[in-house]
């Protein structure tokens, strides 16, 4: 007559079990109550030794086992002596039919695996009761086995506890069963017992890794416990990349807090020594037991559907991409190539802002980071545009300068996409999205800085709707926040002046979604750890007002009106209406007003979208629009940065472009609430954005832009022939300026490119002492004297002096030129070369290469080291590993939820995949 | 803008609510007088946005704003002087040796005295090392007169050269000029006896690449070579014009170096017949103005002149004006001849000068009837005539200029160029005998425009008889200045130089004066002897490079 002890574990000091206990069929011969946290070997040890057919049968305090559970686990062992161990079925104390717990087993790398879990018991798994393990709540053990192999592991406290005592048995040579016919319903967590507290998540995610590494470490033969000691940091390191991609990056800390305790883990040399004093036969015995690697994958693959189907209600059938956003890229990509054909057969552009890239991807990259900044010693951080450069450089490797052509023929695609896709957040119907994209294509700052080369503009434009999409979806989904992340980053580094606006958007939208606070904040964290070492920089120096200053080269603009503004025009000559009305005799002002005509039906719209159904979404919409506004306006009044003899203001553009997108998001939600008549209301408005960009549109279609095919240089050619051998070989500069004065810089190697540029140099409030040193040279070069240029040109290494050609007919620049011309030629150190379209050339033909520069100093790759796993942390986390979800279905309404706002069923549809737990 | 939001009811509201969050109203119908309440709700939200939103259009449309500028990077270098450098000519120079033979070659005629003078600093003297005259590094090659830059420091010099060879004789002189990258020169002909020579000398330690711009009667010259003439460092080159334009009577040469600075001469020799009778070195003129200004021209042996205008090649000694409108506009130019001394006769002529062409007109042209007389200008003579009895011409009421010295006046709508040719010979029939068929003794010399000085000049007066220093005044103001001669001791002169007048001092030979207060006025240095006649301008210091201001990025 077997003996059976029953052990209750209690938190709180009671025991409903134990009147349960009493119920029972057949009764425990004892009962004792212990406290959780306890070790229930010392509260086994206290007990008498017992004869060989004793019992242990350990319950949850709160457990309520059936009636005839004892009775029939004591069944199962009776019949077969060889079994030591039996676990009952761990059921839900509500719903009896649903298991919680029915043994366990590992894979073939030694990770647990619930053999049931959480899954209505339909009598599935009553035919096998050979398991490898069950868990330690309920578990039935022989008191002699329990002895022997010395309890639970004590470096497995909870989880695994009752798998790893069950490995133990069986390789002592008994067997373990499942007994399906006694059931145990237990509230909580099997991996909670004993536990004073339950685990929290990420303390079960924290323990559950600890334990299969403390297991690995002990059930490994000694010759590879080294080897897996050392795997654990990079198992640790690798698995952290993989949670990314899997979006789980919170469970990240868990893992490397349950390496750190597996590496200084000093339970594994008892349990070792443990396990072999208490084994009798080898591995290969428990092989049958294990799960294979196909089923292990099976399991895998059927809990991922369990989670989707789990998650959310079904998607929103929204417009789909064919024909509508098919046909709107397919209009964009037609467009572009209208307004860019005479670049075709181009491998580089030149023009406005424009300038070739470095020749190699290397090159770009190279100049990232810490570093000479205006060739004249000022070392500082590069500007974040330079890695969105490089990044788009490397895309063409090539020929990294061809990536901006490219950027030129693609962009209006990729941008009316991006604002199609974005308006099908806002709108479930089939036009206004469309709509969006075709004003996204057609908008004036866009339009504007194709025509007049700013690539840091086009890029905002094209990337602008992307980050609003993004940041749309990143309070449920990790790959959307990553992918806001990257984005906002790249825009925020085109444009810092559009920072502001976008950063209190994230952070209004952030409050907006509590449970979300940190996935939606984390959005910011990319571009201001990419921007942290320039502002540094300039807080360092005193001058925060560079911040705000456009990246790349600095080119005047003619200042726009307010009126220009408000209509999209960024510069006061890109809108081409003056010209159009100057032309046709009519009077000036019509310049003003008929534009302002054309727009105001999109205007009336907006306005009117703010009374309609979906005004939630439009008066957001609106204000992101204004913002905008106010920061074109901002930026069309700050000119932190000076090229010569003036300063330059910032491309209103790129504000102008955050302007368009809000009118644009709420005309669309305009026309989802017009119902039949949003296509004629649609027509209408995308009529007059037309006719307001038309005589801009006429200007680039004949080639009337700033833009035109380079040839990939910014110095004449025999400079970058002599770069090659000597790529520090210095290049004085000289333009001639409109005030009579002479700007002067030194460029190195084949000339600067678009990475090179620096606003830390460009916003410089004064001058170093080496630009000191560079303006003297520069006047005495520009005079006829007695100065010997040699010991200067010597120390800046320069070889080259251009003088750049004259710009228009102004006569104080011409005389200027002339004065700088006559000298250079009478100056003896120096040998004209010629002239050139880029400039007039001498020459110092007693230059001696210099060696390279030196590499950037520890702290600078530091820093750069710190902001590349920033940024491949993010990466990561943007990869959309989920399986998508959309259905995509015609261009017909689902159902009018027009009332419902931002926070309605019309976005639960996530194409990054959703991770809401 | 959070406002509106938080008057949404919730069903509109959820902006701030989490979209899984409690939203019973998306599924459970709403009540009809909750949708007229939210109806409202969306009319006040409305009114509100618009309302903001019309606002900022009409704030952005219409309040100027003020603009937020970083301030240039700016140095304002002042660049490191030069040394002075002036570069007299050199001795006169012939093609073709003595005998005819190496036509080729140039040869130089004997030495020239070369007087200088230096204020505050140390004169170097040295060579030119190369000549195309084969007299690089001799006392005849042209000389290179240097000063070191110091505040103040002022150097001057002149070469004068009494020539008297095989085809060559006459008196000439000439300023040694600073080396400049653009030099008018206005004078020399190249008919038939007439040799005119271009001398350019490069002092500089740079290579000069020289064009020349060559205008003649006919308009332009267009010819090969006249482009990228190159002339090395420390080398004078020679070139004859005539082998740009052949039988051009009255050329205008503009020469323009790149690379290093040259000083430019016209050496023209005259042979009338077989009678070496005229050799003189032309300077660089005033530059293209609306205001030519030709101190000092001497006019000496007015009769004899007159007489030798008869004899066959003989007519162009008489007093010429050469003006030449190198611009693009033909040019209306009036010609004030005005007599230094009170009572003589002047004159004042207008004549239109074609664009791109060189006119040329005696002085005694009397186009509009109008004569000039003394010191002062623009008053209308009596007419009568004061030349001699005897004339070469035609006509009794023909205005003869007599001897002494005359300021010209060249005013015009476009820029100009200008210089007068006078020429001198000894009266061989004084004593009223019969007309000689011989040639006189005779000179010529060019009398080039005087550009405007500034404050202090130091004038060097050459060794040659009866130099005279002639000052104009070309304003509208009286100057007052001050001639000190450099010998010890001396006293300062003080001189009122009257608007539109001239004032001339006849100076020692070899000596130095320092014209102080002469801001404006223009300066020639003549000297004359029967049968001799020279005459230069003095120069101001070309502007130093001034201050620069430079931006650096």
């Amino acid at each position: 007559m077997p003996r059976v002890t029953a052990i209750l574990v209690t938190r709180d000091g009671e025991a409903p079990a134990e009147s349960a206990l009493a119920a029972q069929t057949r009764r425990p011969e004892d009962v004792i109550v212990v406290t959780a946290g306890t070790r229930l070997v010392r509260s086994t040890a206290a007990l008498p030794a017992g004869s060989a057919d004793d019992w242990l049968w350990f319950l949850p305090g709160d457990a309520a086992p059936d009636p005839e559970a004892l009775a029939r686990l004591l069944h199962a062992v009776e019949v077969a002596p060889s079994v030591v161990i039996a676990g009952p079925k761990l059921v839900d104390p509500e719903d009896r039919s649903l298991l919680r717990s029915f043994g366990e087993s590992v894979t073939g790398f030694g990770a647990t695996v619930a053999l049931a879990d959480d899954e209505l018991d339909q009598s599935q798994h009553d035919s096998h009761d050979d398991v490898l393990g069950v868990v330690l709540a309920g578990m039935l053990v022989r008191r002699p086995t329990w002895d022997a192999l010395g309890g639970p592991d004590e470096g497995l406290p909870t989880i695994d506890a009752g798998l790893d005592l069950s490995i133990r048995a069986r390789l002592a040579g008994s067997r373990v069963v499942r007994v399906p016919s006694a059931r145990v319903a237990i509230s909580g967590g099997a991996e909670d017992f004993v536990r004073r507290r339950p685990l929290t998540a990420s303390g079960r995610e924290r323990a559950r890794r600890h334990a299969q590494l403390h297991r690995r470490l002990v059930y490994a033969p000694s010759i590879a416990v080294p080897l897996h000691w050392l795997s654990l940091l990079p198992l640790a390191v690798l698995r952290s990349l993989g949670l990314l991609i899997g979006k789980r990056p919170g469970t990240i800390p868990a893992q490397f807090a349950a390496t750190f305790a597996a590496i200084f883990d000093g339970s594994v040399l008892p349990a070792r020594a443990a396990l072999r004093r208490t084994r009798r036969v080898g591995w290969t015995a428990l092989a049958s037991l294990r799960i294979p690697n196909d089923v292990v994958r099976e399991r895998r693959a059927t809990a991922r559907d369990l989670a989707h189907a789990r998650s959310g209600a079904p998607d929103l059938v929204r417009a789909g991409f064919f024909p509508g956003g098919f046909a709107v890229t397919a209009v964009a990509a037609v467009f572009g190539l209208a307004l860019s054909v005479h670049l075709l057969g181009a491998r580089a552009l030149a023009g406005g802002a424009l300038r070739p890239l470095s020749a190699t991807p290397g090159g770009l990259w190279a100049q990232f980071g810490w570093g000479d900044r205006d060739g004249l010693g000022l070392t500082g951080p590069a500007d974040p545009f330079g890695a969105v450069v490089a990044t788009l450089g490397t895309l063409t490797p090539w020929n990294p300068s061809f990536s901006l052509v490219v950027l030129w023929l693609v962009a209006p695609p990729i941008a009316a996409l991006g604002a199609w896709w974005c308006a099908t957040r806002l709108s479930t119907r089939a036009w206004p999205p469309v709509l969006a994209a075709l004003l996204w294509a057609i908008a004036p700052p866009f339009l504007a800085a194709l025509s007049d080369g700013r690539p840091a503009a086009v890029m905002v434009h094209v990337l602008l709707p992307w980050l609003v999409l993004a940041v749309l979806e990143a309070p449920r989904s990790w790959s959307a926040a990553g992918a806001a992340g990257l984005l906002g980053a790249a825009v925020a580094a085109c444009s810092p002046v559009l920072l502001p606006a976008l950063a209190v958007a994230v952070v209004v939208w952030s409050f907006a979604h509590p449970r979300a606070i940190l996935r939606v904040l984390s959005i910011l964290l990319p571009g201001l750890v990419l921007g942290a070492p320039l502002f540094a920089a300039q807080f360092a120096r005193g001058t925060l007002f560079g911040l705000l200053a456009d990246p790349g080269p600095v080119v005047a603009f003619p200042a726009p009106s307010g009126w220009q503004l408000l209509l999209g025009f960024p510069s006061a000559d890109s809108e081409g209406w003056h010209a159009v009305v100057q032309s046709m005799g009519l009077p000036v002002a019509l310049g003003t007003f008929l534009p302002i005509g054309a727009l105001a039906v999109l205007a009336a719209v907006v306005l009117l979208s703010t009374f309609l159904p979906g005004s939630a979404r439009a008066i957001p919409a609106t204000v992101i629009g204004l913002a905008g506004l106010a920061t074109a306006v901002i930026a069309a009044h700050l000119e932190p940065a000076t090229s010569g003899a003036s300063a330059v203001g910032i491309w209103p553009g790129s504000g102008l472009s955050l302007y368009w997108a809000g009118l644009v998001g709420a005309a669309v939600v305009a026309m989802n609430a017009l119902g039949r008549a949003s296509a004629v209301v649609g027509l209408v408005v995308l009529a007059g954005a037309a006719v307001v960009v038309g005589p801009m549109v006429a200007g680039i279609v004949t080639g009337g832009g700033q833009v035109v095919a380079g040839d990939g240089r910014t110095l004449p050619a025999i400079v970058a022939a002599e770069a090659v051998a000597d790529p520090q070989l210095g290049t004085l500069v000289l333009r001639s300026q409109d005030d009579g004065s002479l700007a002067a810089s030194v460029e190195r190697g084949s000339g600067d490119g678009l990475e090179d540029f620096s606003t830390l140099a460009l916003t410089r409030p004064a001058a170093s002492v080496e630009q000191s040193s560079l303006a003297e040279l520069a006047g005495n070069l520009a005079s006829r004297g007695g100065y010997n240029p040699a010991p200067a040109l010597d120390q800046f290494g320069i070889e080259f002096v251009v003088l750049a050609p004259q710009v228009g007919t102004d006569v104080a620049t011409a005389a200027i030129r002339d004065r700088v011309a006559e000298a250079l030629d009478a100056q003896s150190a120096l040998e004209p070369v010629g002239d050139t379209e880029r400039g007039s050339l001498w020459r110092y033909s007693a230059h001696q290469p210099t060696g390279g520069l030196e590499g950037p100093s520890g702290p600078a790759l530091g820093i750069l080291a710190g902001q590349t796993a920033v940024f491949v942390f993010t990466l990561l986390l943007a990869l959309p590993t989920d399986r998508r979800r959309r259905r995509v279905a015609g261009g017909a309404q689902a159902e009018d939820d027009a009332e419902d706002a931002f926070g309605s069923d019309s976005f639960e549809t996530d194409e990054f995949g959703d991770d809401r737990d | 803008m959070t406002e509106p939001l938080s008057t949404e009811p919730m069903g509109t509201e959820p902006m701030a609510t989490e979209p899984t969050g409690t939203e019973p109203l998306s599924s459970t119908p709403r009540p009809r007088a909750r949708r007229g309440l939210m109806i409202g709700a969306r009319i006040v939200t409305g009114t509100i946005a618009s309302g903001v939103a019309l606002v900022v259009v009409a704030a952005v449309g219409l309040i100027p704003l003020p603009t937020v500028s970083a301030a240039p990077r700016t140095a304002t270098v002042q660049p490191a002087a030069a040394d002075q450098v002036r570069v007299c000519p050199g001795a006169a120079v012939r093609l073709g040796d003595e005998t005819g033979g190496q036509a080729d070659s140039a040869f130089a005629i004997g030495t020239p005295n070369v007087d200088s003078t230096v204020v505050d600093g140390q004169l170097e003297g040295a060579s030119l090392a190369h000549s195309d005259a084969g007299s690089g590094g001799t006392s005849s090659a042209p000389q290179v007169l240097r000063v070191a830059t110091a505040d103040g420091a002022l150097l001057a010099g002149a070469q004068s050269q009494d020539v008297d060879a095989p085809d060559f004789h006459g008196l000439t002189s000439a300023s040694c000029a600073e080396p400049s990258g653009s030099i008018w020169l206005v004078g020399g002909a190249l008919t038939v006896g007439r040799t005119t020579l271009l001398l350019l000398a490069n002092p500089t330690d740079v290579d000069s690449e020289v064009s020349l711009e060559i205008w003649g009667e006919q308009g332009a010259v267009a010819a090969p070579g006249m482009a990228g003439i190159a002339v090395a460092a420390g080398t004078q080159v020679v070139l004859s014009l005539a082998g740009f334009a052949p039988g051009l009577a009255s050329p205008v040469v503009h020469v323009t170096a790149r690379g290093g600075r040259v000083v430019a001469d016209l050496q023209q020799s005259v042979v009338r017949g077989l009678d070496a009778v005229g050799v003189d070195t032309i300077g660089g003129s005033a530059d293209p103005s609306m205001s030519v200004v030709v101190p000092g021209i001497r006019i000496l042996d007015a009769v004899g002149t007159a007489r030798a205008s008869a004899l066959a090649d003989w007519q162009d000694v008489i007093a010429a004006v050469r003006i030449a409108a190198p611009g693009g506009v033909d040019a209306t130019v009036t010609v004030r001849v005005v007599p230094e001394k009170a009572g003589d006769l002047g004159t004042s002529f207008n004549i239109s000068v074609p664009a791109g062409t060189v006119v040329e007109m005696p002085l005694d042209s009397v186009a509009d009837s109008e004569t000039v007389d003394g010191s002062g200008g623009g008053a209308t003579g009596s007419g009568d005539s004061a030349g001699s009895g005897d004339s070469a011409g035609d006509g009794s009421e023909e205005l003869r200029l007599g001897d002494g010295r005359y300021t010209v006046f060249v005013d015009s709508d476009q820029p100009v160029v200008a210089a007068v040719r006078a020429t001198t010979a000894v009266d061989s029939a004084s004593d009223s005998g019969p007309r000689s068929t011989a040639a006189p003794p005779s000179d010529l010399a060019w009398f080039s425009s005087a550009p405007a000085l500034g404050d202090t000049t130091l004038i060097a007066v050459p060794n040659a008889p009866e130099p005279v220093i002639s000052i104009v005044n070309p304003g509208s103001e009286d100057v007052q200045a001050q001639l000190t001669s450099r010998a010890g001791g001396s006293v300062p002169t003080q001189l009122l130089v009257p608007a539109g007048g001239t004032v001339s001092i006849v100076v020692a030979p070899g000596s130095s004066y320092l014209l102080t207060g002469g801001t404006g006025l223009g300066v020639a240095v003549t000297s004359a002897a029967p049968g001799e006649l020279a005459a230069f301008v003095v120069s101001p210091p070309r502007p130093v490079s001034g201050p620069i201001v430079i931006h650096t990025d």
